[in-house]
């Protein structure tokens, strides 16, 4: 079963910190807290779409082909997701 | 069918820009057509009985309401969103018009014609306050009064998928920009 890392508190909704590192190799263990990747922070809608925003050379217009919706569609996607991430970088 | 209503709540969001201009461009020159053959005069907000327009007048008119609409909707969707595209506002006007060609067929027969007049008629010998209007004239009052919210919508809707206009203000922006459309247009239409 693939899993899926969680990245909201169950309990009250905030953004989850990285507590602890390990390595499968050694056993080592690394402990500390740190932030989670911007990209983690996105929903797996907008992971999604970043990935397929990558894998059609950053063309909307290929993009909106292959999803079958509009143009202006793909591209208010896009805008609300940069707003999005800059309100995560604040 | 899930499809076909996603497609009648909002058709920018999913067909193709080109696709959109094809079908509008066919349905505008359908709409004058029908617009000459039921004697109707189209404005933005309004539809008037006409006795004998020429095909020119038409034309003209209906030229009128697309470029109006479209340079004042594309304006506000500049300042709104600065990526605003002309084809995505031009492509609203021309597909949110096609209910109003569909309304068109209000006046098959001369009825609409028929009935507003014997209503004003009605009106002006006081016997409105006496007799009730036919169902039928009802029902086509009805299904003209859908179709024409249908378009307004369908021009809100489209806007805000060509700017992504989010708040209440530009909403408010929208309605009183059509308006102003209108009353603008509508003395340059009643002067041809």
């Amino acid at each position: 079963m693939k899993t899926k890392l969680p990245t909201l508190c169950p309990s009250c909704e905030s953004l989850l910190n990285v507590s602890q590192l390990s390595c499968e190799n050694c056993q080592t263990v690394v402990q500390g807290t740190y932030p989670l990747p911007i990209f983690l922070k996105l929903s797996p809608k907008e992971q999604e779409f970043i990935l397929q925003f990558f894998l059609t050379s950053g063309s909307l217009k290929e993009m909106a082909a292959q999803l079958g919706i509009s143009y202006p569609t793909v591209r208010n996607q896009l805008d609300d997701m940069i707003q999005h991430i800059k309100d995560l970088n604040i | 069918m899930n499809k076909l209503l996603q497609l009648l709540k909002n058709p920018f969001a999913i067909i193709e820009d080109k696709k959109l201009l094809f079908f509008g461009i066919f349905s505008f020159i359908i709409g004058i057509f029908l617009a000459y053959y039921f004697q109707l005069q189209r404005q933005i907000l309004r539809l008037n009985i006409l006795e004998t327009p020429t095909i020119t007048q038409v034309i003209i008119w209906h030229f009128i309401i697309v470029a109006s609409l479209a340079i004042m909707f594309f304006t506000l969707g500049k300042i709104i969103n600065r990526k605003t595209r002309f084809l995505d506002i031009l492509n609203t006007v021309l597909i949110a018009l096609i209910p109003i060609y569909i309304s068109f067929f209000q006046n098959f027969n001369n009825f609409l014609t028929v009935q507003t007049t014997q209503m004003l008629d009605a009106i002006k010998d006081g016997s409105i306050y006496t007799q009730s209007p036919p169902v039928l004239f009802i029902l086509v009052g009805f299904i003209g009064l859908f179709l024409f919210i249908y378009y307004i919508y369908l021009l809100f809707i489209g806007f805000k998928t060509a700017t992504n206009a989010k708040k209440t203000s530009h909403y408010v922006l929208f309605f009183v920009l059509l308006i102003i459309t209108d009353i603008l247009t509508s003395g340059l239409i009643n002067s041809i």
